[in-house]
Formats: structure tokens, sequence, C-alpha cells
């Protein structure tokens, strides 16, 4: 059984990776990351700060709330979260399933690719802030900047920068934003993750898309009517920003705790409900 | 069970009929909501045997096979496929030939890798074996184009490579022909023939061509609004002996319908009649002649497949 799954992911992997779609990441990566590089050069501008560095733009890029939920968290659905649904209709999933030995085995491949999808489109997401940083002239520095630091310049028109969470002064910028991105791949893989499990019981191959928008449409709604404190901690988009829980950025931070249990929760329960139901119904 | 359902393994064919069934099932059905698409469905398939499933779209035939291949529960029923209790979809699901209508592959990948990919999950067979099989089908191993761009009459060739290329004890075959060529259609009813009768598999077919499912198959179920009408066996003694007969003059068929030797089954315009014989065909021609009939061609029945499904469906 083990080998059938070993087996069977190996064909999912490179089903997901060698796959066109990719093409789609690539362009939404640079395009996210030129306009975060757009907005931390005109903020630069306007604070009078000196230079900064290309870990600003991915900083930058990670709090954005348009660029990580619209943009990059539904093209990640859309290349890494249709493959069960698609497989059901076009019934490849049968002739897979059959040789796989079980359902579950089959859903464990198709978990996994999935999983590394999230960290892998992060990583693109930071070598493309990372190209786009340099380009557009940002330094490679790992200490933080001016602009990171929320240095306030005497006749500057914006005091500090508040779009993220400041660093401290002796802190290493490229392993805080690996650890941005992990975090934001853990968000992605479990917000995928519900997205699969939800195609378990209705396998259609572009409810994924519409799940992915639809989430970060109905929380924006929302978001304008409900202004109480408990609906940030009920937000998952919110959640996927890192300046959500930063006391110098927003007024009432969440717990970074309370995200990686609800991301880890979300995961693990869409994962194991996904097995469930893949039991109960008819592929 | 019910009057509608039959058990199929009556007239099996007889070399298989020791066997152990790979198939074994009885009162299946499925329910959807409030409407039945299956009901009260028994059928056995057996080493060797080429079994057909045949009816109007909607009869249930896709929905037979679901079940059969551990794709869908029965919402009522009993019985094993391959050792495997249809009843639950939990544990072990148990290798099986499957040709899905509209098959679809990893269309960047040729025909050779897509099979290669296919086979390295269950790790039986070795490399050679995606060439043996495409060469089987009629497909170039050396083929190097995507299937992506295959048409889809090669796409049901790959599916049936897929399906047949780790030897499995049983291959279910759904719409088998669908999109071959006239030529494709007798090499796929050839090689039917030759998994059944040279590997021994057991083989379950649908297709809405009756004449090439009478051809190849031991016995056919005919299926209609969810339940098995009627199995017809095209090899069985009482099919053999259903004959037609066409004269010179209409006065012949008259003379003809009092030969002891024969019956008359039915009358197919003036000077053409369905008949079922009771003695060798020899003796009845000598029956014929001798009566004074001006015989112009005796014949085995070949549609009646075509009438026992226009029956069924009419049923």
């Amino acid at each position: 059984m083990m080998r059938q799954t070993f087996a069977l992911m190996r064909i999912e992997l490179a089903r997901l990776f060698f796959s066109r779609r990719w093409m789609a990441g690539l362009l939404i990566w640079g395009v996210a990351a030129k306009l975060a590089a757009d907005e931390i050069a005109g903020h630069v501008v306007a604070a009078r700060l000196g230079r900064w560095t290309v870990y600003d733009v991915h900083a930058a890029l990670m709090n954005n709330a348009f660029l990580v939920c619209f943009l990059m968290l539904t093209t990640f659905v859309l290349i890494a979260c249709d493959s069960p649904a698609r497989d059901r209709e076009t019934r490849l999933a049968h002739v897979m399933m059959v040789r796989s030995g079980g359902r579950l085995q089959w859903w464990t491949a198709k978990i996994v690719p999935m999983l590394l999808a999230s960290v892998v489109f992060q990583a693109g997401a930071f070598g493309a802030c990372i190209a786009v940083g340099v380009y557009d002239g940002g330094m490679l520095s790992r200490e933080p900047s001016e602009l990171a630091l929320g240095t306030v310049k005497e006749g500057a028109s914006v005091s500090t920068q508040l779009f993220f969470t400041p660093p401290t002064p002796d802190a290493d910028m490229l392993v805080r934003e690996v650890g941005t991105s992990l975090y934001l791949a853990l968000g992605f893989a479990a917000i995928g993750m519900g997205i699969l499990a939800l195609t378990v019981r209705y396998p259609l191959s572009w409810l994924p898309g519409l799940a992915a928008v639809g989430v970060t449409l109905v929380d924006r709604i929302l978001s304008w009517f409900v202004h109480a404190s408990w609906y940030s901690w009920v937000s998952l988009p919110y959640r996927l920003m890192e300046a959500a829980h930063s006391a110098v950025v927003v007024d009432d931070p969440l717990p970074l705790w309370s995200s990686l249990l609800c991301w880890t929760v979300l995961l693990a329960g869409s994962a194991v409900g996904g097995a469930r139901m893949l039991r109960d119904v008819d592929v | 069970m019910n009057e509608t359902s039959f058990d199929t393994t009556t007239s099996a064919a007889a070399r298989s009929v020791g066997a152990c069934p790979l198939i074994d099932v009885r009162g299946v059905g499925k329910v959807y909501g409030s409407t039945t698409v299956l009901e009260d469905v028994a059928m056995t398939v057996r080493p060797g045997e080429v079994v057909g499933l045949v009816g109007p779209n909607g009869a249930g035939k896709t929905t037979l096979i679901r079940i059969l291949s551990g794709m869908s529960r029965p919402s009522c029923g009993e019985g094993t496929v391959l050792g495997r209790d249809i009843t639950t979809t939990a544990g072990r699901v148990p290798f099986m030939g499957l040709m899905v209508e509209r098959p679809m592959f990893i269309e960047t990948l040729n025909a050779r890798r897509n099979l290669e990919l296919l086979f390295s999950i269950r790790g039986v067979v070795d490399g050679s074996t995606a060439c043996d099989v495409l060469e089987r089908v009629g497909l170039d191993p050396s083929e190097r184009k995507a299937v992506r761009t295959y048409s889809l009459g090669m796409r049901q060739r790959l599916s049936l490579a897929q399906a047949i290329g780790e030897r499995p004890a049983l291959v279910v075959l759904d719409e088998p022909t669908n999109g071959l060529d006239p030529l494709g259609i007798v090499e796929m009813r050839g090689l039917v023939r030759e998994l059944a009768d040279g590997d021994g598999m057991g083989v379950l077919l649908t297709s809405h061509l009756l004449a090439e499912v009478e051809a190849v198959c031991d016995r056919v179920i005919l299926m209609h609004g969810g339940r098995a009408r009627r199995v017809y066996a095209p090899g069985d003694a009482d099919s053999r002996s259903t004959m037609v007969l066409e004269v010179a003059e209409p006065s012949d068929i008259e003379r003809a319908a009092c030969i002891a030797a024969l019956e008359v089954i039915g009358r197919e315009g003036p000077l053409r009649m369905r008949v079922k014989v009771h003695e060798c065909v020899p003796d009845v021609i000598r029956a014929l002649v001798g009566a004074g009939v001006g015989i112009e061609a005796i014949y085995r029945d070949g549609n009646g497949l075509e009438r026992a499904y226009m029956e069924a469906v009419g049923e």
C-alpha cells in the first residue's frame, strides 16, 4: 500500500509541477512584486528615507491584502487545488484509484503535492520580490532598512511605515522574511486543504477558483459591515496578514499562536474530513 | 429477488461454468434522492467469459459499472467483485482493468509515458510492457506526440492499453468501440475475444453497437429503466436454432409452415420468415425440398440480440 501511495504521489507531483499553470504563477509573482516595490519606492520618497532593501518588498507584499488574497491565493488555488475534482470529472480518478489500492491512498497522493506547492508558491513570490527589488534599486542587505525600522525623518509627509511589523534593529531580514513566507505557505496550504475537502463533496473543477475568490470577497464585504473586534478572529484573509499580529501596526493584534493553531486545525481537520467524506461519496 | 431479476449464470459459456466468479452480485440497486437508477440487478462474470451490458442511455449501465469497480456504493444488494464486498468503499480496492468512457490522461505526456506512469503505481509489470501493450492495441510505442493531440479513437486504444497492460483477472470496458473507425471496431472485437479466450480474463463490456456485442459476447444482459430485463446468449442452443428462411414464392411460405422439422416464429414480408428449427439444418433443408418449397436462402438469424433488445426495451 505504501509503495502504491508513493508511486501515485510521484505522478501527482510530476503532474502538478510540470503544469503550464505555473506560467500564471510566474506572471502573478512578477506583477505582485512590482506593485509591492512601487509601493515601497513611493513610501521611501514620501518619508524622505534612505535606501531600502529587497526584503522590504517582500514584507510589503506579504501584508498587502489585495495582492495576497485576491491575486496570490486565487492563483495558488487555481494551480494546485482542482486536481481531485478534475480527475473525477474526467474519470482519470477511476483508473488511478483501482491501482492505488484504496481511496485513502489516492487522497493522500493529492494532499502532499498541494502542501509542497504552497511552499513552492511562496518561494516563487519571494524570489520575484528579490528579483524585482534588485531591478528597482533595492539593496540586498540583510540588515533592516530605515523603512523597515520605521525611522521618522524631519519634514517627511508620512512619519513611519505601518504596513508591516517593524523588526528589531539587529534582526536578520532574510530569516524574518523566510519565516513570513513559511507562515503564509501554512495559511495557503490550510485554505487549499479546505477547498480540496470541499471538492470531495462537490467535485466541480471550477469550484476551487470560485471558492478562493469567494472567501476573500465575502470577507471584504463582511468587514465593511462588521466592525466588532471578534471579526478579526474569524476572518481567514485577515489572519494571513503578518501585520495582523503586530501591536505596532494594528490596535487589536491577534496572537500569533492563535493563527498557527487556526491554520493547523483547518489543515488537519480538512485532511481528515476530506478522507472521511471520500470514503462515503460516489467517485 | 423479483421476476425481472435474472441469474445470468444459467447460460454461461460452458468452459467457464466451473470457475470461481470474478463478479458475483445479487439484488444490486442504486437510489439518488428519490430517483431509482438501478434496481435488483444480479450478474456473474467468470474467467474467460465476455459479458455484455446493453441498454438505452439512462438504463443504469454506467452506474452498475461504477458500483462493480468500487467507485460507488450500492443502495441495496450484496455480492463480491474479485473477492471484495461491494457494499463497502472502505479498505482495499482490488485491481481490475478499467476502461472508462471519454478517457483522459496526463495530456502533456505521450502514450508510452502515460502507461509507464500508470503501471508504476502497482509496479507489477516491467518496463517493456507499455511498448508491448501499445503495439497490441494498434498504437505506435515510439510515437512522441502528446496525448492531447490524440483523436478519440486513439484515446480509446490507449485507454484499452492501460486497462489490459497489467493482465488483470477482470476487465471492465465502458463503450470500448466509441470513436473507433470500422477497422478499429473489428480489431477491438478480436482483441476482446483474445483477452477472454487467450488470456483467460473475465470481460464485462457495454456498447450500443448490438451487432458487435452479439459477435463478441458469451452473454448479454439487456438493461432498461435500471433493471436487467433479459439475458441473451448468442451462442446458446435457443439462439442458434433461430434461422431466417427466404423463399421464391409466397405460396412456399404456407408449404414450409406445414413441415414438422421447423416452427414459424415470425413473418417478415411475403417471401421471408423466421423459423425455429427442431432438427439439424441439412435435414430441415431436405424436408423443405421434399415439400416442394423453393428455397432462396436459409441462414442463422444474426439479429437475435436486436430483436431481444427491442422486446426488452419495449416491455
